[in-house]
């Protein structure tokens, strides 16, 4: 499942998936399947994600279920 | 010990002993740029695993055929320990080009670019041995393949690396795009 919410996070804060990536200490690559859905990052790299673009993991990462 | 045996070995230990040059010099290079040798993401690691299974599910199952081949079947294809480097190159194969189709062969900080360089170097330095070899008509002995097969292999497997990595680089340059 896509993660639209990290996606427009980062959009929101004008960033790059590579100033992203290079801020929390990945590849680009990862960022890019992580909005995919493609990968399930660690709750560690969540969390990292979650300071540098200012949110929550629940706005970020909780997905309601169907 | 023959003059052209002497000659192989003596290739053989001056083609490790450049490797170790190589990669010594890549090393301080990667060490002035900060670049920790083991430097991948977590998702990085992961996939290095599973190009690592496929690698090791490869070789069980080149080692296998070859040794029903050589062993059930009585065809011996290659002179004793050129087939298990055929095997082992294969593998090596598999897992490169694996963790290149996954993003996880460059570590975190280094790019596709030195990559390229590299390989290109390594794959244009067999052609010459490889030329040498055929014009001698070396690759076939009494119908097996023996250890002049090595450099061509070689080459061979530094270009499917090589090609690997362009068409990697290519498909994210158009991901990038759109």
């Amino acid at each position: 499942m896509k993660n639209l919410k990290l996606k427009a996070a980062r959009a929101g804060r004008d960033m790059s998936q590579q100033q992203l990536a290079e801020a929390v200490g990945v590849s680009r690559q990862t960022i890019n399947a992580i909005e995919k859905g493609d990968y399930n990052p660690t709750i560690k790299l969540c969390l990292a994600i979650c300071r540098t673009l200012g949110c929550t993991l629940d706005e970020l990462f909780w997905t309601e279920e169907e | 010990m023959d003059g052209k045996s002497m000659a192989w070995y003596i290739g053989f230990a001056v083609g490790i002993l450049a490797v170790a040059v190589v990669c010594m010099v890549v090393r301080a290079v990667q060490k002035r740029r900060g670049v920790q040798p083991g430097d991948y993401d977590e998702r990085q690691q992961v996939q290095r695993g599973v190009a690592a299974q496929r690698a090791f599910v490869t070789l069980l199952l080149l080692l296998c055929v070859n040794g029903i081949v050589s062993g059930a079947l009585d065809v011996h294809w290659a002179k004793p320990g050129v087939d298990s480097f055929l095997c082992m190159f294969a593998s090596v194969a598999v897992f490169v080009v694996e963790c290149i189709r996954r993003d996880a062969y460059f570590t975190v900080k280094q790019t596709p670019r030195s990559g390229i360089a590299i390989f290109t170097v390594v794959t244009l330095c067999q052609v010459p041995a490889t030329i040498m070899h055929a014009v001698d008509g070396d690759f076939v002995h009494n119908g097996q393949l023996t250890l002049s097969v090595i450099n061509p292999a070689c080459m061979v497997l530094f270009a499917i690396v090589l090609v690997a990595i362009l068409i990697k680089r290519h498909e994210d340059r158009q991901e990038d795009e759109e």
